[in-house]
């Protein structure tokens, strides 16, 4: 395996002037390094030549990062996998110093790792407010360079997005079936009269109902159904809520279907990664290389794979295949700053200083504000003793990329008396992501993730078909209940009434209960307070369970004083309380799940949020429903029907 | 007598515009068989048409009687009182509380209408104006006498419309939808729907509505045209209002044994006809190792097996030892379809995983 050059003309002298004056044109004030994870790319060195044991110790954590740093490998997965159990076990424990030090082990052993820094932040949270937001600023420094974690989130949060969503919706249009069901159930029970017993048909029409919701079809389908059913009673606001489900479930299918492309992790047999967007902080492996190797040559008009070939290769110190590849990737990427810097550093160690520089030139000449080829200059002037012009150079990298010269400014502190490597530039996010965005679909990429392979309502376009005729066939049976028989309430009590069992005064309708009330007085005062014992005994009955439910579900409050406005944005506020409290995963899970990861993770923040929407829910039911309250209060309507009495007689 | 002659001759509404235009103030008498009607002009705008006091066909005293403001016992009251003092029915009305002045004008104006509509609508009759004072009772009303004709004029084409929708009181009328709270009627229109039940003819309704004739017919002829009611029957003539309705016929048990037995098939048919799409997703064609969305669970089966390396410096001799030493779950070790073959080098070193299908 070919050995990394090293210049042994540059005199330790001028490896502390080159410092020095890196210092000088930053500033000369560093602040700890806090970016070096989040940069695992720029800073890595190739393969020595003969591989180091293992430590024995295997449960020693400073012989393991001492190991990596022998290997130069820029992350140690497993070890990290495991000091980060033995980290969160040391916390549970109690020995909290151990535990941190051996969670910042994890994170220095896999900077990509971000349970560890979550399990840090967590940790610390308002017990030390400098640590947590370092912590948060190095999840926020990975989240804004490294693409894997940045894909993780999107997908993450659309798919999260999507599914509260489309929960808050569901639940907000099952609370308004749940309020309009006697539209329908009446007419269930005024058809079935002519069939069956009263006692049958009412339980028929309960089970008419109830029966679309058990039958394993899910609960938008005949939430659908329903709601079509019983349109025509339903109010502004509750058809919006039913047509926004119904858009929702018309558009996820076709929607995940043009989004797959995007939904799909990284696999190492897939275009047009490869499984290459993690590879920048992947340890060097022969098989691996090899594995690239086979894949450029299958897919040579790919650029990822030539450039993960090449960069493999200048990790494993093949830097003839380095320099080929890296070559092969410039004609397809002209425009990759990138290349030309990476290609400027191989030139740079084999000696070749002006097509170093050149190379560095045309680099920063691609993309002006990247400090790296200004770095890499400045560190090729240092070497040639033209200090003037390295100064300058690393002073322009400062002012672009303050953090980029600091960490390697750190690493040459870890590594005294090794002379400073050149800066490698991995891909940008921003190039994963045009090619991502610009791969077609194919039939494999439309298939279901696992986790939402028990969804009814992303199975493609038989459920589009099924979703829409559920709806048709909803409609035409509220088309028919409303000119066959229309269902409303009745004046008093707000009792389903149909025209068949609606007793009549002047325009209100009141259904046979109250109707018998009327019939019982003998003076409109005293059929006045019958009808407001009816009205009070009902509505209390009622109260009680709203105000139990609007305790236990958020959204049920308000849109029992119809605030459904209100009510579904309460729904969406809980939704995204309870799917993060119980951790709904997203298509692929960003660290791998073993160890603590491997068990259900509860978030306790999701649970607050899901009880503080409960909370509101309630106390917007109980505020509001002054309103709700007054119409306990005699109706105008009644008292006009009342009050006309004697004049109709 | 200043103008007299024959209704054939001069149709009223001319001789109403022309007393109009003349601001001519005076009594105009018509005269149609056995039906007699006094107006009152004061300066050219009518003034009503009824003598002081309260006399035996007292149009406002009839008006009243016929839009039922007032109950009969209401009436048979002022009629006693004007017996006692002689009092006139507008005083009588308006101190004795049973209508304030804006009622009252609102009234007048209805029955002056009413008069108007009925007798636009003659075509024999005589007609004589004389120039006298008209008597104080007489209320003069707001509308001016234009406006008063128009209105009349259009009563008469619209209920020539409507009896072209309601050509016979013998028709019973029903309910065909209930009302909708969202969509308020007029209260005419809400008296008229409390008395439309199905039974009544479109006499008996027009006869017991608290309104006018017209006013009657055209309320029920918006409620037609809105389908809140619907033509249900006819009475045949000298037939009697049908009694309250049968109690439904009791369902025969067999009837509600085929039903429910039929209902229930219904139920099993569609369950069976939709168990497919019920059924779960079937394993992916390819792979864990190889499909897209298995593949990360793979990955943690060979992130666990390096993890475990790592700590016990070889890899372990079953995959269920991943579990015993916690690092994956057993479920985790689960692929719907496959099973997972693990064999591990002598040494410890290395393995090889492979996803084979069941059976």
């Amino acid at each position: 395996m070919p050995k990394r050059r090293t210049p042994s003309w540059l005199s330790s002298a001028g490896r502390m002037l080159a410092v020095s004056l890196l210092t000088c044109a930053v500033g000369g004030a560093f602040v700890p390094a806090i970016g070096d994870a989040a940069r695992p790319a720029s800073t890595t060195t190739a393969r020595p030549a003969e591989t180091p044991a293992p430590p024995e110790n295997r449960n020693d954590l400073q012989a393991w990062l001492d190991y990596q740093r022998a290997l130069g490998s820029p992350s140690l997965p497993a070890v990290a996998q495991m000091f980060y159990r033995s980290g969160v076990e040391t916390l549970r424990a109690g020995a909290q110093e151990d535990g941190v030090r051996m969670l910042r082990g994890a994170c220095q052993l896999d900077p990509t790792f971000v349970a560890p820094r979550l399990a840090l932040l967590a940790h610390f949270g308002t017990r030390d407010i400098s640590q947590s937001l370092m912590e948060l600023a190095r999840i926020a420094d990975l989240a804004k360079s490294h693409f894997p974690y940045q894909h993780y989130l999107v997908i993450q949060l659309a798919y999260h997005g999507a599914l509260v969503v489309f929960l808050a919706t569901l639940l907000a249009a099952l609370y308004v079936a749940w309020l309009r069901r006697e539209t329908v159930r009446h007419a269930y029970d005024e058809f079935l009269q002519q069939f069956l017993s009263l006692r049958l048909a009412k339980v028929g029409s309960w089970a008419l109902l109830v029966v679309p919701f058990v039958s394993g079809m899910g609960l938008a389908l005949p939430t659908t159904f329903t709601l079509g059913a019983a349109w025509p009673s339903l109010r502004k606001s509750e058809r919006a809520i039913f047509l926004l489900l119904l858009l929702i479930l018309v558009t996820l299918p076709l929607a995940y279907a043009s989004v797959a492309p995007l939904c799909i992790p990284d696999h190492p047999q897939r275009g047009p990664f490869y499984g290459t967007v993690d590879l920048a902080s992947t340890p060097y492996t022969p098989e691996r290389l090899t594995q690239l190797r086979a894949l450029v040559d299958a897919h040579p008009e790919n650029p990822f794979l030539h450039y993960s070939t090449a960069w493999m290769a200048y990790r494993g110190g093949d830097y003839d295949l380095a320099r080929g590849e890296f070559e092969h990737a410039g004609k397809l990427w002209p425009n990759e700053p990138r290349i030309p810097n990476n290609l400027g550093n191989l030139a740079e160690m084999a000696g070749r200083n002006d097509e170093a520089e050149k190379y560095y030139r045309q680099a920063a000449a691609l993309e002006p504000s990247w400090a790296m080829p200004h770095y890499n200059l400045g560190q090729l002037y240092t070497r040639e003793f033209r200090y003037a012009q390295a100064s300058e150079e690393l002073a322009r990298a400062a002012s672009f990329d303050f953090d980029l010269v600091r960490n390697l400014q750190a690493e040459a502190q870890v590594r005294p008396g090794d002379p400073l490597p050149p800066a490698w530039g991995w891909l940008k996010p921003r190039t994963f992501w045009d090619a991502l965005v610009r791969e077609p679909v194919t039939k494999d990429d439309a298939g279901v993730p696992e986790i939402w392979r028990g969804w009814l309502e992303v199975r493609g376009t038989p459920m589009l078909w099924l979703t829409a005729l559920c709806a048709l066939l909803g409609f035409g049976l509220g088309l028919l209940i409303r000119v066959k028989l229309p269902v409303r309430t009745c004046s008093n009590c707000e009792g389903p009434v149909c025209r068949r069992c609606a007793a009549r005064r002047r325009d209100q309708v009141f259904c046979a209960g109250c109707s018998a009330s009327l019939r019982e007085a003998s003076t409109p005062e005293f059929a006045r307070l019958l009808l407001a014992r009816r009205r009070r005994t009902e509505r209390r009955a009622s109260a009680r369970w709203r105000t139990g439910f609007s305790t236990i579900l958020p959204g049920l409050g308000p849109l029992f004083v119809n605030r459904l406005g209100l009510a579904w944005a309460l729904l969406l506020v809980g939704m995204a309380g309870l799917t993060s409290f119980i951790g709904v995963p997203g298509p692929f899970p960003y660290d791998p799940r073993v160890g603590p990861l491997a068990s259900l993770q509860l978030n306790w923040g999701g649970l607050v949020v899901f009880v503080l929407a409960a909370g509101l829910s309630l106390l917007t039911y109980l505020v509001l429903r002054g309103a709700d309250k007054m119409r306990e209060i005699e109706p105008d309507s009644v008292k006009r029907a009342v009050a006309r009495l004697p004049r109709a007689a | 007598m200043a103008l007299q002659g024959s209704l054939r001759e001069f149709a009223l509404w001319e001789i109403v515009q022309l007393l109009s235009s003349q601001k001519k103030t005076g009594r105009l008498f018509l005269k149609n068989n056995t039906e007699q009607v006094s107006i009152y002009f004061l300066d050219g705008r009518i003034a009503g048409s009824r003598e002081p006091g309260l006399t035996a066909n007292d149009p406002l005293m009839r008006f009243l009687r016929r839009v039922r403001w007032l109950s009969e016992e209401q009436l048979r009251g002022i009629e006693s009182l004007n017996a006692e003092s002689g009092r006139d029915l507008v005083d009588l009305l308006l101190n004795g509380r049973y209508l304030d002045a804006d009622e009252l004008n609102g009234l007048y104006e209805r029955m002056v209408l009413d008069l108007l509509f009925r007798m636009l609508r003659w075509e024999n009759g005589e007609y004589s104006f004389s120039a006298v004072v008209p008597p104080e009772s007489a209320l003069r009303v707001s509308l001016s006498t234009d406006s008063l004709l128009m209105e009349a004029a259009r009563r008469v084409d619209e209920y020539k419309r409507h009896l072209s929708q309601l050509p016979d009181g013998r028709l019973i009328l029903g309910l065909r939808e209930l009302p909708d709270p969202d969509d308020p009627m007029p209260d005419d229109e809400k008296e008229l729907f409390g008395l439309v039940d199905g039974k009544r003819t479109l006499g008996e309704i027009v006869q017991e509505a608290p309104l006018t004739d017209y006013e009657a017919i055209e309320g029920l002829a918006h409620l037609m045209e809105n389908r809140w009611i619907e033509v249900v029957g006819k009475r045949e003539v000298g037939g009697e209002a049908p009694q309250e309705a049968p109690p439904p016929p009791r369902v025969s048990r067999t009837k509600e044994v085929v039903f429910t037995g039929l209902l229930a098939g219904v139920a099993i048919l569609l369950f069976a006809l939709t168990a497919p799409l019920r059924a779960p997703v079937t394993a992916p064609v390819l792979p864990p190792d190889r499909d897209v969305y298995m593949r990360p669970r793979w990955k943690d089966v060979e992130m666990a097996l390096e993890v475990y390396r790592a700590e016990k410096g070889a890899y372990p001799p079953r995959l269920v030892d991943l579990v015993d030493s916690e690092w994956l779950r057993a479920t985790q070790l689960r692929f719907d379809g496959y099973e997972l073959r693990y064999a591990r080098a002598n040494d410890g070193t290395s393995y090889t995983l492979k996803a084979v299908p069941k059976g």
